[in-house]
């Protein structure tokens, strides 16, 4: 156990803040774009409309995606909502898309980074 | 491959009891919302890595023992998700692509499909818990 | 000293049923009401749509979006269902083998029941559903049992609601043992599962009416009245179980099978809820 832990700590001693800190390449924000409307992928289109032209058919389960650096000054808590929504309303409809492995750490990222202009 | 079960054993028994001294899960799961499988946090005065036990399973070395052992501890678990009536879609053909891969030689694979599978099952008894807490929350109240 | 107790008394029921008030009926046999459950849920779609009444709710998504309801009354003025109700009306009539019929296993010859289904057998414990009593009926007269999704089971149950319609629902809780498996239903459509994490309520109570990309899902009141269903996402006419399979897979969970007992308990929370409606089967939806 105590061999496991320090592993793990140095581990993430190497990488702290790396995450958040990530690149904003237009590759990321073309990948957000991707999953955010892949029916297969994110399917966040599904319940949060976005005023992308691309957006075809957008739910209105969860609020419009706008104004996303004012209503999340500190990106990290707008990665965290999207992670797990849960953790703020146990109600909430919001799949756990981190938590639950619906999509991975990086394209959680990417969708940060792409609902992050809007 | 004794080390490693009783690895996995360790640490998940501590998990367990420490989610109800309420909230090493918390605590991992908050910080790992915020920073992704790279990042730290400090839990009741020590340094954590906010990789899942899982993940910390799948990068040990691949190989045919460590595999078999990472398999089995997510067959188990997902046993126990199916019974509480919570098992995921794919956690079944995670493992069956895992058992697969396990005979084809590819260790690497195995224990990735494996740790994912041992991921969702363990999510899903958990959902279960929780469940019976909580379900009640959700009905609407009379006025 | 009388007085006193007994005004101790008059306290604790009143705060007690304070309580009751302000929270929702219990999560266990003993504080369980169904009926108080019942009229909670007409209270909710009441604040949510006030302008729908009451009898309504038979009609699913079309009571409370007027968009969709145009496209609907257009579809019923040809009813997709109608061959189905042939078939099941002649499939209903035709004598088994041993020269005995699905007449002889129902109350009334089958005829204008569907509003008693499903029910509690304190026999055998446990809820005994529509499409059930069909294969048992079957089976009992050395008949194989149908398959519960589509096809026969469908069209036969189809048939038997549509003798039905306009009577009114009255589901009975008889007993406490009944009371759990009424509970159980109520349990699972409340809770959340799946790696979706999603419970029914999630999308057919809080959700309903909101859209997920171009579908509005239905309320949760009224749900079981209409079914079986020629939906249009299938093509062809269903069970209310194949539909409870679909949406239960939809939350990305193992799925349980049609008749379970879970489906079968969530088939009578669910019925219980609609209690008062009519029946309105065979319908049609999107």
């Amino acid at each position: 156990m105590r061999k496991l832990i320090s592993a793990l700590a140095v581990a993430g001693v190497a990488f702290t803040g790396s995450a958040v800190a990530g690149s904003h390449s237009e590759a990321m924000i073309k990948e957000g774009q991707a999953i955010y409307h892949g029916k297969s992928r994110g399917n966040c289109v599904a319940c949060h409309n976005i005023q992308d032209p691309i957006t075809n058919q957008a739910g209105n389960q969860g609020p419009m995606i706008i104004a996303m650096k004012a209503r999340y000054p500190n990106k990290a808590e707008l990665r965290a909502q999207i992670w797990d929504a849960t953790a703020k309303n146990p109600l909430s409809i919001m799949p756990p898309m981190g938590k639950h492995n619906i999509l991975t750490e990086d394209e959680i990222d990417a969708v940060v980074e792409y609902i992050y202009q809007y | 491959m004794k080390k490693i079960i009783s690895i996995a054993a360790v640490a998940a028994l501590t998990l367990s009891s420490m989610a109800s001294a309420q909230s090493f899960s918390e605590a991992f799961d908050a910080a790992r919302a915020l920073q992704g499988a790279n990042g730290t946090f400090e839990w009741n005065g020590k340094k954590y890595s906010t990789q899942t036990i899982e993940e910390a399973l799948a990068s040990k070395p691949a190989n045919a023992e460590n595999a078999q052992a990472l398999f089995d501890a997510a067959k188990a678990k997902y046993k126990e998700s199916q019974e509480a009536g919570f098992a995921w879609r794919d956690t079944k053909k995670y493992l069956k692509e895992s058992k697969e891969a396990i005979a084809a030689g590819e260790f690497q694979k195995a224990m990735d499909l494996a740790a994912r599978a041992h991921y969702q099952a363990r999510k899903g008894v958990e959902q279960r818990d929780y469940a019976e807490k909580h379900w009640i929350d959700a009905v609407p109240p009379l006025n | 000293m009388n007085i006193i107790k007994s005004t101790l008394l008059g306290l604790s029921v009143a705060a007690a049923s304070q309580m009751a008030m302000a929270a929702t009926t219990g999560a266990t046999v003993a504080t369980v009401d169904p009926e108080a459950d019942r009229i909670a849920l007409q209270e909710y779609m009441k604040n949510r749509f006030p302008d729908t009444p009451m009898s309504e709710y038979v009609n699913g998504i079309y009571a409370v979006d007027a968009a969709s309801r145009a496209q609907w009354e257009e579809i019923e003025e040809f009813p997709p269902y109608e061959l189905d109700l042939e078939k099941g009306e002649e499939l209903f009539n035709t004598p088994f083998a041993n020269g005995k019929g699905y007449a002889d296993c129902f109350e009334n010859g089958g005829i204008g029941i569907r509003q008693n289904f499903p029910y509690w057998n304190d026999e055998r414990k446990t809820v005994v559903t529509l499409e059930m009593a069909i294969n048992e009926c079957r089976m009992t007269n050395g008949e194989k049992p149908l398959g519960w999704k589509k096809g026969a089971i469908a069209e036969i149950s189809a048939y038997m609601a549509y003798t039905s319609r306009g009577n009114e629902f009255a589901i009975e809780i008889p007993n406490d043992e009944a009371k759990a498996a009424y509970l159980d239903g109520k349990k699972f459509f409340y809770s959340k599962r799946g790696q979706l994490n999603l419970s029914c309520a999630d999308c057919h109570l809080t959700g309903t009416n909101r859209l997920v990309r171009a579908d509005l899902p239905s309320p949760a009141l009224g749900h079981t009245t209409h079914f079986p269903v020629v939906r249009s996402k299938w093509g062809n006419i269903g069970t209310l179980h194949r539909r409870y399979e679909g949406c239960h897979r939809d939350s990305r969970s193992e799925y349980l099978k049609p008749q379970s007992e879970t489906f079968r308990n969530l088939e009578y929370f669910q019925t219980y809820m609609s209690n008062g409606l009519i029946v309105n089967g065979p319908g049609a939806r999107k």
